[in-house]
Protein backbone atom coordinates (compact mmCIF):
# COMPACT_ATOMS: atom_id res chain seq x y z
CA UNK A 1 0.00 0.00 0.00
CA UNK A 2 1.22 3.04 -1.12
CA UNK A 3 -0.22 5.98 1.41
CA UNK A 4 1.82 8.75 -0.89
CA UNK A 5 0.26 7.90 -3.82
CA UNK A 6 -3.42 7.06 -2.47
CA UNK A 7 -2.77 10.87 -0.82
CA UNK A 8 -1.89 12.32 -4.01
CA UNK A 9 -4.87 10.84 -5.58
CA UNK A 10 -6.98 12.42 -2.78
CA UNK A 11 -5.52 15.64 -2.60
CA UNK A 12 -5.97 16.24 -5.99
CA UNK A 13 -9.61 15.57 -5.38
CA UNK A 14 -10.21 17.49 -2.44
CA UNK A 15 -8.43 20.88 -4.03
CA UNK A 16 -8.59 21.13 -8.15
CA UNK A 17 -11.75 20.65 -9.47
CA UNK A 18 -10.87 19.95 -12.72
CA UNK A 19 -9.07 16.50 -11.12
CA UNK A 20 -12.51 15.98 -9.50
CA UNK A 21 -14.36 16.31 -12.94
CA UNK A 22 -12.02 14.24 -14.67
CA UNK A 23 -12.07 11.34 -11.85
CA UNK A 24 -16.13 12.29 -12.36
CA UNK A 25 -16.12 11.69 -16.38
CA UNK A 26 -13.84 8.57 -15.88
CA UNK A 27 -12.45 7.21 -12.61
CA UNK A 28 -11.16 4.11 -14.08
CA UNK A 29 -8.93 6.05 -16.91
CA UNK A 30 -7.69 8.99 -14.23
CA UNK A 31 -6.42 6.39 -12.06
CA UNK A 32 -4.38 5.20 -14.22
CA UNK A 33 -2.36 7.94 -14.27
CA UNK A 34 -0.60 6.72 -10.51
CA UNK A 35 1.23 4.57 -9.39
CA UNK A 36 -1.48 2.17 -7.34
CA UNK A 37 -1.31 -1.58 -6.78
CA UNK A 38 -5.38 -3.15 -7.68
CA UNK A 39 -6.75 -2.86 -4.14
CA UNK A 40 -5.86 0.33 -3.65
CA UNK A 41 -7.04 1.59 -7.31
CA UNK A 42 -10.12 -0.36 -6.52
CA UNK A 43 -10.55 1.74 -3.18
CA UNK A 44 -10.42 5.02 -4.48
CA UNK A 45 -12.31 4.18 -7.60
CA UNK A 46 -15.01 3.44 -4.98
CA UNK A 47 -13.90 5.80 -2.72
CA UNK A 48 -13.97 3.17 -0.12
CA UNK A 49 -12.56 5.32 2.81
CA UNK A 50 -12.81 2.96 5.94
CA UNK A 51 -10.77 0.18 3.61
CA UNK A 52 -8.28 3.52 3.09
CA UNK A 53 -8.28 4.92 6.61
CA UNK A 54 -7.44 1.35 7.73
CA UNK A 55 -4.28 1.65 5.66
CA UNK A 56 -3.17 4.80 7.63
CA UNK A 57 -4.31 7.40 4.63
CA UNK A 58 -5.14 10.84 6.23
CA UNK A 59 -8.53 11.35 7.57
CA UNK A 60 -8.72 14.74 6.15
CA UNK A 61 -8.09 14.44 2.79
CA UNK A 62 -10.46 11.71 3.02
CA UNK A 63 -13.25 13.71 4.39
CA UNK A 64 -12.04 16.40 1.60
CA UNK A 65 -11.98 13.99 -1.32
CA UNK A 66 -15.11 12.41 -1.02
CA UNK A 67 -17.09 15.45 -0.42
CA UNK A 68 -15.54 17.01 -3.38
CA UNK A 69 -16.79 13.60 -5.42
CA UNK A 70 -20.14 13.04 -3.39
CA UNK A 71 -21.24 16.35 -2.57
CA UNK A 72 -21.04 18.64 0.28
CA UNK A 73 -24.15 16.89 1.65
CA UNK A 74 -22.19 13.02 1.75
CA UNK A 75 -20.83 14.02 5.83
CA UNK A 76 -23.75 11.51 6.98
CA UNK A 77 -23.05 9.11 4.10
CA UNK A 78 -18.99 8.90 4.62
CA UNK A 79 -19.85 8.83 8.45
CA UNK A 80 -21.52 5.75 7.51
CA UNK A 81 -18.84 4.07 5.68
CA UNK A 82 -16.20 5.06 8.61
CA UNK A 83 -18.21 3.38 11.25
CA UNK A 84 -18.37 0.37 9.01
CA UNK A 85 -16.42 -3.08 9.57
CA UNK B 1 8.86 50.58 19.22
CA UNK B 2 6.40 47.62 18.00
CA UNK B 3 5.02 45.68 21.22
CA UNK B 4 2.61 43.00 21.39
CA UNK B 5 -0.55 43.88 23.80
CA UNK B 6 -2.25 40.79 23.39
CA UNK B 7 -2.65 36.96 23.07
CA UNK B 8 -5.39 34.64 22.49
CA UNK B 9 -6.77 31.66 21.87
CA UNK B 10 -9.86 30.58 19.99
CA UNK B 11 -11.58 28.01 17.53
CA UNK B 12 -11.61 27.96 13.81
CA UNK B 13 -13.64 25.52 13.20
CA UNK B 14 -15.17 26.15 9.54
CA UNK B 15 -18.80 24.86 10.86
CA UNK B 16 -18.85 28.35 12.56
CA UNK B 17 -19.91 30.04 9.48
CA UNK B 18 -20.32 27.26 6.50
CA UNK B 19 -23.78 25.98 8.85
CA UNK B 20 -24.06 28.69 10.71
CA UNK B 21 -27.48 27.40 11.64
CA UNK B 22 -26.19 24.40 12.69
CA UNK B 23 -25.68 24.68 16.56
CA UNK B 24 -28.41 25.79 19.23
CA UNK B 25 -29.05 29.06 19.22
CA UNK B 26 -28.73 29.72 22.26
CA UNK B 27 -25.00 28.28 22.76
CA UNK B 28 -23.89 29.35 19.04
CA UNK B 29 -24.86 33.18 20.73
CA UNK B 30 -22.21 32.33 23.70
CA UNK B 31 -19.89 31.80 21.24
CA UNK B 32 -20.47 34.67 19.03
CA UNK B 33 -20.14 36.40 21.86
CA UNK B 34 -17.25 35.21 22.51
CA UNK B 35 -15.85 36.48 19.56
CA UNK B 36 -17.15 39.53 19.92
CA UNK B 37 -15.82 40.06 23.34
CA UNK B 38 -12.22 39.59 21.79
CA UNK B 39 -13.13 42.01 19.12
CA UNK B 40 -13.96 44.76 22.81
CA UNK B 41 -10.14 43.41 23.89
CA UNK B 42 -8.46 44.46 20.39
CA UNK B 43 -10.04 48.19 19.89
CA UNK B 44 -9.50 48.41 23.67
CA UNK B 45 -5.96 47.28 23.23
CA UNK B 46 -5.81 49.65 19.66
CA UNK B 47 -4.64 46.56 18.00
CA UNK B 48 -3.56 47.76 14.38
CA UNK B 49 -1.69 44.31 13.48
CA UNK B 50 -2.75 40.75 14.38
CA UNK B 51 -0.72 37.57 13.72
CA UNK B 52 -2.47 34.20 13.10
CA UNK B 53 -1.32 30.75 14.10
CA UNK B 54 -3.21 27.81 12.83
CA UNK B 55 -2.90 24.61 10.93
CA UNK B 56 -3.38 24.33 7.63
CA UNK B 57 -5.79 21.38 6.49
CA UNK B 58 -3.73 19.49 4.17
CA UNK B 59 -5.42 21.55 1.68
CA UNK B 60 -3.12 24.37 1.21
CA UNK B 61 0.09 22.10 1.43
CA UNK B 62 -0.12 18.86 0.11
CA UNK B 63 1.70 16.00 -0.30
CA UNK B 64 4.64 17.75 -2.72
CA UNK B 65 5.20 20.25 0.00
CA UNK B 66 4.10 20.43 3.99
CA UNK B 67 6.17 23.41 5.50
CA UNK B 68 6.52 22.72 8.98
CA UNK B 69 6.29 26.32 10.04
CA UNK B 70 5.06 29.34 7.08
CA UNK B 71 4.82 32.77 7.17
CA UNK B 72 2.77 34.79 4.53
CA UNK B 73 4.74 37.84 3.61
CA UNK B 74 2.95 39.33 0.95
CA UNK B 75 -0.23 38.91 -0.94
CA UNK B 76 -3.37 37.62 1.05
CA UNK B 77 -6.65 36.14 -0.06
CA UNK B 78 -9.04 34.16 1.67
CA UNK B 79 -10.49 31.81 1.95
CA UNK B 80 -9.60 29.21 -0.16
CA UNK B 81 -12.63 27.33 0.50
CA UNK B 82 -15.76 28.34 -1.56
CA UNK B 83 -18.02 26.70 0.55
CA UNK B 84 -16.85 28.63 3.84
CA UNK B 85 -19.62 31.03 2.90
CA UNK B 86 -17.58 33.91 3.10
CA UNK B 87 -17.14 35.79 -0.50
CA UNK B 88 -13.05 35.58 -1.45
CA UNK B 89 -11.78 38.95 -0.31
CA UNK B 90 -8.38 40.64 -0.22
CA UNK B 91 -6.72 40.51 3.70
CA UNK B 92 -4.69 43.56 4.48
CA UNK B 93 -1.03 42.29 5.27
CA UNK B 94 1.47 43.99 6.91
CA UNK B 95 4.18 43.00 4.37
CA UNK B 96 7.08 44.61 6.28
CA UNK B 97 6.73 43.25 9.77
CA UNK B 98 6.33 39.80 8.44
CA UNK B 99 9.05 40.22 6.26
CA UNK B 100 11.04 41.17 9.83
CA UNK B 101 9.72 38.22 11.54
CA UNK B 102 11.00 35.94 8.94
CA UNK B 103 14.39 37.47 8.71
CA UNK B 104 14.74 37.15 12.64
CA UNK B 105 13.68 33.49 12.66
CA UNK B 106 16.07 32.99 10.16
CA UNK B 107 18.81 34.24 12.20
CA UNK B 108 17.55 32.64 15.31
CA UNK B 109 17.33 29.03 13.52
CA UNK B 110 13.61 28.79 12.82
CA UNK B 111 13.41 27.46 9.06
CA UNK B 112 10.76 29.64 8.19
CA UNK B 113 8.89 28.48 4.57
CA UNK B 114 7.65 31.75 3.42
CA UNK B 115 4.61 32.81 0.75
CA UNK B 116 4.90 35.46 -1.08
CA UNK B 117 1.11 35.00 -2.08
CA UNK B 118 -1.26 32.97 -0.51
CA UNK B 119 -4.74 32.14 -0.62
CA UNK B 120 -5.56 31.70 3.62
CA UNK B 121 -7.88 29.11 4.67
CA UNK B 122 -10.44 28.60 7.75
CA UNK B 123 -7.57 28.32 10.28
CA UNK B 124 -6.92 31.55 9.16
CA UNK B 125 -10.59 32.94 7.66
CA UNK B 126 -12.71 32.14 10.78
CA UNK B 127 -10.85 34.24 13.00
CA UNK B 128 -10.22 37.33 9.99
CA UNK B 129 -14.18 37.44 9.26
CA UNK B 130 -15.25 37.27 13.01
CA UNK B 131 -12.28 39.28 15.26
CA UNK B 132 -10.49 41.08 12.34
CA UNK B 133 -12.80 42.05 9.80
CA UNK B 134 -15.75 44.27 12.49
CA UNK B 135 -12.33 45.90 13.34
CA UNK B 136 -10.98 48.84 10.69
CA UNK B 137 -7.29 49.35 9.77
CA UNK B 138 -6.27 46.02 11.51
CA UNK B 139 -3.58 44.42 9.36
CA UNK B 140 -3.17 40.26 9.07
CA UNK B 141 0.41 37.91 9.31
CA UNK B 142 -0.90 34.43 8.93
CA UNK B 143 1.52 31.89 10.27
CA UNK B 144 0.70 28.42 9.50
CA UNK B 145 1.97 25.59 11.72
CA UNK B 146 1.82 21.85 10.19
CA UNK B 147 -0.53 20.13 12.99
CA UNK B 148 -2.48 18.32 10.06
CA UNK B 149 0.04 15.64 8.70
CA UNK B 150 2.71 13.63 10.94
CA UNK B 151 5.38 13.52 11.82
CA UNK B 152 3.41 17.03 13.46
CA UNK B 153 5.45 20.21 14.51
CA UNK B 154 7.24 19.24 17.88
CA UNK B 155 5.57 21.60 20.57
CA UNK B 156 8.85 22.89 21.72
CA UNK B 157 9.62 24.25 18.00
CA UNK B 158 5.86 25.73 18.61
CA UNK B 159 7.14 27.38 21.35
CA UNK B 160 10.34 28.46 20.05
CA UNK B 161 8.66 30.12 17.01
CA UNK B 162 6.39 32.39 19.19
CA UNK B 163 9.16 32.95 21.08
CA UNK B 164 10.89 34.35 18.19
CA UNK B 165 8.35 36.03 16.87
CA UNK B 166 8.05 38.08 20.27
CA UNK B 167 12.08 38.92 19.42
CA UNK B 168 10.98 39.95 16.30
CA UNK B 169 8.12 42.54 17.32
CA UNK B 170 9.61 43.82 19.90
CA UNK B 171 12.69 44.30 18.20
CA UNK B 172 11.37 46.21 15.23
CA UNK B 173 11.44 50.14 14.30
CA UNK B 174 8.00 50.55 14.03
CA UNK B 175 4.99 51.31 16.19
CA UNK B 176 2.82 48.44 15.67
CA UNK B 177 0.33 47.41 18.44
CA UNK B 178 0.38 43.61 18.30
CA UNK B 179 -2.04 40.62 19.10
CA UNK B 180 -1.41 37.28 18.83
CA UNK B 181 -4.20 34.38 17.93
CA UNK B 182 -3.22 31.08 18.66
CA UNK B 183 -6.41 29.47 16.70
CA UNK B 184 -7.86 26.04 16.63
CA UNK B 185 -8.92 22.84 19.23
CA UNK B 186 -9.68 22.20 21.64
CA UNK B 187 -10.65 18.40 21.05
CA UNK B 188 -12.19 17.19 17.69
CA UNK B 189 -11.98 14.48 15.41
CA UNK B 190 -11.88 15.41 11.77
CA UNK B 191 -12.48 12.59 9.26
CA UNK B 192 -12.48 10.20 11.47
CA UNK B 193 -14.99 7.46 12.80
CA UNK B 194 -15.22 9.40 15.74
CA UNK B 195 -16.18 12.57 13.85
CA UNK B 196 -18.61 14.36 16.43
CA UNK B 197 -17.33 13.27 19.53
CA UNK B 198 -15.99 16.43 21.73
CA UNK B 199 -13.83 15.17 25.15
CA UNK B 200 -14.47 18.10 27.52
CA UNK B 201 -12.48 16.92 30.32
CA UNK B 202 -9.24 16.81 28.22
CA UNK B 203 -10.39 20.61 27.23
CA UNK B 204 -11.04 21.57 30.43
CA UNK B 205 -7.54 20.21 31.05
CA UNK B 206 -5.68 22.46 28.72
CA UNK B 207 -7.79 25.50 29.82
CA UNK B 208 -6.78 24.98 33.37
CA UNK B 209 -2.82 24.73 32.23
CA UNK B 210 -3.25 27.51 30.25
CA UNK B 211 -4.88 29.69 33.24
CA UNK B 212 -2.26 27.90 35.61
CA UNK B 213 0.50 29.24 32.83
CA UNK B 214 1.83 25.59 33.08
CA UNK B 215 4.10 25.63 29.75
CA UNK B 216 6.15 22.93 30.44
CA UNK B 217 2.73 20.71 31.44
CA UNK B 218 1.42 21.61 28.02
CA UNK B 219 5.00 20.98 26.53
CA UNK B 220 5.01 17.45 28.19
CA UNK B 221 1.53 15.78 26.37
CA UNK B 222 2.51 13.75 23.42
CA UNK B 223 1.15 13.89 19.99
CA UNK B 224 0.12 10.00 20.31
CA UNK B 225 -1.94 11.02 23.77
CA UNK B 226 -3.63 14.23 22.20
CA UNK B 227 -4.62 11.85 19.36
CA UNK B 228 -5.90 9.26 21.50
CA UNK B 229 -7.76 11.13 23.95
CA UNK B 230 -8.51 14.51 22.13
CA UNK B 231 -8.57 13.58 18.36
CA UNK B 232 -6.47 14.61 15.62
CA UNK B 233 -8.05 18.23 15.52
CA UNK B 234 -6.70 18.56 18.71
CA UNK B 235 -2.91 18.66 17.92
CA UNK B 236 -3.99 22.35 16.89
CA UNK B 237 -3.09 23.28 20.53
CA UNK B 238 0.74 23.63 19.43
CA UNK B 239 -0.98 26.91 18.07
CA UNK B 240 -1.80 27.60 21.60
CA UNK B 241 1.50 26.96 22.86
CA UNK B 242 3.08 29.38 20.22
CA UNK B 243 0.68 32.56 20.99
CA UNK B 244 1.20 31.77 24.75
CA UNK B 245 5.11 31.74 23.92
CA UNK B 246 4.54 35.14 22.66
CA UNK B 247 3.73 36.53 25.94
CA UNK B 248 6.70 36.08 28.78
CA UNK B 249 4.99 34.16 31.68
CA UNK B 250 1.54 34.21 30.28
CA UNK B 251 -1.54 32.93 32.06
CA UNK B 252 -4.94 32.67 30.51
CA UNK B 253 -7.83 34.08 31.32
CA UNK B 254 -10.75 31.88 30.08
CA UNK B 255 -13.39 33.94 27.62
CA UNK B 256 -15.68 30.99 27.52
CA UNK B 257 -15.96 27.01 26.74
CA UNK B 258 -18.28 25.29 24.99
CA UNK B 259 -18.77 22.00 23.62
CA UNK B 260 -20.82 22.35 20.48
CA UNK B 261 -21.68 18.32 19.11
CA UNK B 262 -23.04 20.63 15.88
CA UNK B 263 -20.04 22.38 15.15
CA UNK B 264 -18.29 19.01 16.38
CA UNK B 265 -15.37 20.42 18.38
CA UNK B 266 -15.02 21.69 22.19
CA UNK B 267 -14.28 25.43 21.46
CA UNK B 268 -11.94 27.27 24.33
CA UNK B 269 -11.49 31.11 24.36
CA UNK B 270 -9.25 32.42 26.32
CA UNK B 271 -7.23 35.84 26.71
CA UNK B 272 -3.59 35.55 27.77
CA UNK B 273 -1.77 38.51 29.98
CA UNK B 274 1.50 38.15 30.90
CA UNK B 275 1.59 37.48 35.10
CA UNK B 276 2.20 40.47 37.23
Amino acid sequence: MSVNAAEKVLWLLSNERAETDRFLRDSEGYLKGFRLDPAERESLEKLDVRWLADRGVNPLLLLGAYRAVKGPDSVPEYMRQMNSR
Amino acid sequence: MASIVGAFVMPHVPLILAEANAAEPAQAARVHAAFGRIVERLREMRVDTVITIGADHYGLFGPHCIPQCLIGVGDLEGPAEPWLGVQRTVIEGNEPLAGYILQTGQQQGIDWAFAKSIVVDHATMVPYQLCVRPLQGVRTIPVYLNEAVAPYIPSKRARAIGESIRSAVLSWHGSERVAVFGTGGISHWVGTAEMGRINETFDRRILQLAEAGNMEALLAISDQEILATAGNGAIEIKSWICAMATLPAARAQVIAYEPVPQWVCGFGFAEFKTAA
